[in-house]
């Protein structure tokens, strides 16, 4: 119930169509307000497009987007959730969008940008004032206040165009892509700067795919593929769901590697998912959490390998995003093998 | 409040960035000062004549110092080649040769030639009368001096005449008188004959009779003489005036002979006379001197009354010269071209079209510049995002742009007011709503452009395009009034034209609302057309940037290459129809369904861009399967056999291949040979 409460956007069953092409599949979810919900897909997959999707800039073909506005004083008001598109003007003062580049003026100082957009809300001037000082703090941006917006460097700008976003105060923050072009230095500020900017009770709602800064910043995450959700919920969540539990990363010696996976494949086939052979390390990917590391060393054993090394290693959000992201894309491996036999086949018969 | 500050910002953006406050600052200067230049009339800008000639004397001088006195440019070159060159070069605006030795004269005509460059369309007739007009001034005076001289000598010829009918009627008393004497010499000079004695008295009496007519006869002959002297006097002058000919010749064939005679019947007279005397003196044989004498003056008689025929006809014929002054005989009409404006400032005349030139130009490359400025800086999308209603921004895009250009009309009108010596606005209500409207329909337009393309180049090269085609197809240019009637109609739909010619009905004839509710009503209609459109495209730029982009990378097909092939999973590339039939009869189910899926149809997109057939790929799309897929595009490329379905197994058909009966609109027939 109290779930219920907080949610502020309802995602239902959207699907896009451009053309021929389904960019957005039926997908369905629900924004929680004060979380960072992270929508994480890779170039084309759909994420921009579900993210114009939510604050009305794209109409949907299939399905409905609604929201809730949590501040209105009347409770049944503020129990009904509305169709975005019927209610753009009070979406529009709900939510702030920061763009995959900057959204600015050039020619204007960066005071002048955060005034002008600040009175296209209808903000009283003293408000917007106040909130201009404090943006102008929180970005760090005091000192270039009165500097021409084009002459501020990209992490300026980039800091800027959030602060843009966030001049009327919004309860929901959309941000796509926002440490594109970015160094590490920067992005790992800008991440710091939504963190700050999420304590201050703004839901922030952001599409990219710099995944690795996601795990730890996002409350939850969504993974969009071929424009469907194919995973949602926390990143631990989502990791235990779609990855191995753990890998391991065995070097030996003389380091027969082929002899031990063809070994490993047939003695712990029910618990290792996949076994890969990288840089004279032999990596097993386990299918379950059951401690398989003695059934390992006795195959290493036995085919007379001498550890070198060993280490366990848990999965990141990272891989879980490649490996769904390759899955599906690589003809299945049992398939191959068996075309591949039968052509050996052919060419022993040939050769007979 | 809201709609202050975006035009706030607005003024901001236009004037930090070099490009838009060039063309907000620095285009109306321009313009003004081409219009100064164009309209100023110093040394520099004077029609230049070239001059060549043999000699500067005669007429050749009086026609060169006319074209100097008329303000002309006047330059003398040695040879018409030169001159000609020069021309060429347009330093002269026409050349001008007089013939050698230009001077009046009775037997030989004269021409003066004129060379001027035809290639200038727009100004070479204006030069050319205008020069010519000049000329012609001179010839015409010339003709009138002439003209005066000829009419002179008529008008003596006619006093004359005048006197001579005098002294033809004193001649006629005279003789008669002399007759009644000579009656009573002839009846005294019977009586003496049979017997009467003759007195001394009475001989006396007709000597002194005698006397009296030999010196009124005397003073006839002098009178005659000087009527010859006057007859003499008239010069035979050419006339282009038949009239005046005519009239001069009957008085030149008329007089000579007429007086003539009449002088030979006075000499007769007179030497009868003398006999008359000698005979009273030897008082011998009077009676029969006396008939001579009465016959030699009943002959003077008749005489007289014939010069006094001839005399009569002369001053009829003189007062039959209708036109008696040499300005009529010269110039029989004149032509008197009343200007309808008070105002000969070819400035103020002008200035409509220029003031329409200033705001097409300005209006158009200003608000599309504002608008390329909005869209470019990608402050565009974020506009978006506020809950500031889209025509909120176009209200104050217009509100900046007609404010900058109503700045910068207020500095032209300044200008033409200082500079050209131009009035300010009369009529100036209605000439204020045009501009207004004019304005708004401009800045409209451009707003429209800005939001139409995509870049500043775009835009800037649409408005200028725009701008000309306006300019050219209008009466500034071409001469509109000798097209036919259809296509002056349609040219007045010209925007620019329609903007220029209210300008001027307003400006120079102060017209009423009411003199130009048609052209109005079209103008209005235009801002409101122009007006939706830009709302249309406004709307659109929104769409475009979301959903173009969105799009554009959604229908990148993920197998499909830039050749626009068709990759397969092992890397075989399709590239034509046939390709895709003869793969899909080999492919596999689960390959076909990365292409199919039951939203996405790969096949069919790549059908539709790779054979731009949307038919085809509307077939494939309705297939479905991967059977019905090579049905389909079987049946599309001309195979006879398609697919069948054989006791159960699907059998191909062998491509027999007829060719398609219809590729790209052409209907293909196959004719076999035997």
């Amino acid at each position: 119930m109290q779930k219920e409460d907080n949610t502020i956007y309802h995602i239902k069953g959207i699907s896009k169509v451009f053309g021929e092409r389904y960019v957005l599949n039926d997908i369905s979810f629900e924004i929680v307000k004060g979380e960072i919900f992270g929508i994480i897909g890779t170039s084309g997959s759909g994420k921009s497009t579900l993210l114009n999707s939510l604050v009305g800039f794209l109409k949907v073909d299939i399905g409905d987007i609604t929201f809730k506005n949590p501040d209105l004083l009347s409770v049944d008001e503020a129990g009904k959730f509305r169709s975005i598109y019927k209610h753009q003007k009070e979406l529009k003062k709900l939510y702030g969008f920061a763009a995959q580049s900057p959204s600015f003026y050039p020619n204007l100082t960066v005071r002048e940008n955060l005034r002008y957009f600040g009175n296209l809300y209808n903000i009283l001037p003293e408000t917007i004032e106040s909130n201009i000082k404090y943006l102008l703090g929180l970005v760090s941006l005091t000192q270039s206040q009165h500097t021409i917006s084009h002459k501020l460097s990209g992490g300026m700008k980039r800091r800027l165009d959030i602060a843009c976003s966030l001049v009327h105060d919004p309860k929901i923050l959309f941000l796509d892509e926002p440490t594109a072009d970015l160094d590490p230095v920067l992005a790992s500020k800008i991440w710091n700067l939504l963190k700050i900017i999420n304590q201050r009770g703004t839901t922030i709602v952001m599409a990219t795919h710099h995944i690795a800064e996601l795990e730890h910043v996002c409350s939850r995450v969504g993974i969009i593929k071929d424009g469907n959700m194919v995973a949602l919920g926390k990143a631990d969540e989502i990791k235990s769901q779609s990855l191995p539990k753990e890998r391991l990363v065995i070097s030996s010696s003389p380091g027969n590697y082929s002899k031990i996976t063809a070994a490993l494949r047939r003695k712990l086939k029910k618990s290792i998912q996949q076994v890969q052979i990288r840089h004279k390390s032999l990596i097993i990917h386990k299918k379950t959490n059951v401690n398989i590391m003695n059934d390992v060393l006795g195959v290493f054993k036995h085919n007379n390998e001498k550890i070198i090394t060993i280490e366990s290693v848990k999965p990141s959000l990272d891989e879980a995003f490649v490996i769904m992201n390759t899955e599906s894309e690589e003809p299945k491996p049992k398939k191959k093998r068996k075309r591949k036999v039968k052509h050996k086949r052919k060419s022993k018969h040939k050769k007979k | 409040m809201k709609l202050l500050k975006i035009i706030r910002k607005n003024f901001k953006v236009l004037f930090r960035s070099k490009s838009s406050a060039f063309v907000v600052l620095v285009g109306p200067l321009i313009i003004i000062g081409l219009i100064a230049l164009a309209l100023s009339n110093t040394e520099e800008f004077k029609i230049g004549v070239g001059v060549v000639a043999e000699d500067m004397e005669g007429m050749t001088e009086q026609f060169i110092t006319q074209l100097k006195d008329t303000d002309y440019r006047v330059v003398e070159y040695d040879s018409l080649d030169a001159c000609i060159e020069q021309v060429k070069l347009k330093s002269t605006n026409l050349c001008i040769k007089f013939p050698p030795n230009f001077v009046l004269d009775n037997e030989k005509t004269f021409e003066v030639e004129f060379h001027v460059d035809q290639s200038r369309l727009n100004v070479v007739e204006a030069i050319k009368s205008s020069v010519l007009s000049s000329i012609t001034l001179k010839s015409d005076e010339i003709t009138m001096e002439l003209t005066t001289k000829l009419i002179d000598t008529i008008e003596i010829a006619n006093a004359e005449a005048l006197k001579l009918a005098n002294i033809l009627d004193a001649l006629e008393l005279s003789t008669f008188n002399a007759k009644k004497n000579t009656d009573i010499i002839v009846k005294e000079g019977k009586n003496a004959v049979t017997g009467v004695e003759s007195s001394e008295k009475e001989n006396d009496k007709v000597v002194v009779s005698i006397d009296k007519l030999n010196k009124a006869t005397e003073e006839l002959l002098g009178d005659l003489e000087g009527l010859l002297d006057s007859a003499d006097g008239l010069e035979v002058k050419p006339s282009k005036l038949s009239i005046v000919g005519d009239h001069h010749e009957n008085m030149t064939d008329l007089l000579p002979i007429e007086v003539g005679s009449i002088k030979n019947a006075t000499n007769k007279l007179q030497s009868s006379l003398a006999d008359l005397k000698n005979s009273l003196q030897s008082e011998k044989g009077i009676s029969a001197a006396a008939e001579k004498v009465q016959k030699n003056i009943d002959n003077l008689l008749e005489k007289i009354a014939d010069g006094k025929k001839s005399v009569n006809s002369i001053k009829e014929s003189v007062a039959g010269i209708e036109i008696s002054s040499a300005s009529s005989i010269v110039n029989p009409f004149t032509i008197e071209v009343n200007p309808i404006l008070s105002t000969s400032n070819k400035g103020a005349l002008l200035f409509p079209y220029f003031l329409t030139l200033v705001i097409l130009f300005v209006g158009i490359m200003l608000s599309s510049t504002l608008v390329i400025f909005e869209k470019k800086s990608r402050a565009f999308f974020r506009t978006f995002t506020t809950p500031t209603s889209s025509l909120m921004h176009l209200l104050a895009s217009y509100i900046t742009n007609f404010s900058v250009l109503l700045i910068q009309l207020i500095v032209v009108f300044l200008g033409a007011f200082y500079y050209l010596d131009l009035p300010l606005i009369e009529n100036i209500e209605v000439t204020s709503v045009m501009l207004i409207l004019s304005i708004t329909f401009f800045i409209s337009l451009g707003t429209m452009v800005g939001y139409f393309f995509k870049t500043q180049e775009g835009t800037t090269i649409a408005s200028i395009s725009m701008g000309s085609l306006f300019l050219f197809l209008s009466n500034l240019i071409l001469p509109v009034e000798s097209f036919s009637a259809l296509t002056r109609k349609l040219m007045l739909l010209n925007p620019f034209m329609l903007c220029s010619e209210l300008f001027k009905k307003t400006m120079l004839f102060n017209a009423g609302f009411k003199d130009v509710t048609s052209e109005l009503f079209l103008l209005i209609g235009y801002i409101i057309v122009v007006i939706m459109l830009a709302i249309v495209f406004q709307k659109l730029s929104f769409y475009r940037m979301f959903t173009g982009s969105a799009s554009r990378k959604a229908l990148q097909k993920p197998h499909v290459t830039k050749e626009n092939c068709l990759k397969l999973p092992d890397g075989t590339l399709l590239r034509n129809q046939n390709d895709l039939i003869h793969a899909l009869k080999t492919m596999k189910e689960e390959t076909f369904a990365l292409y199919v899926t039951e939203r996405n149809n790969e096949l069919a997109a790549w059908a539709r861009d790779a054979f731009k057939s949307r038919k085809l790929a509307r077939r494939i799309r309705k297939a479905g399967t991967r059977l019905g897929v090579i049905k389909v595009l079987e049946a599309d490329a001309g195979y006879t056999k398609p697919v069948e379905v054989v006791n159960k197994k699907v059998v191909f058909s062998e491509p027999e291949f007829k060719g398609p009966k219809k590729y790209k609109g052409i209907r293909f027939k196959f004719v076999v040979r035997k």
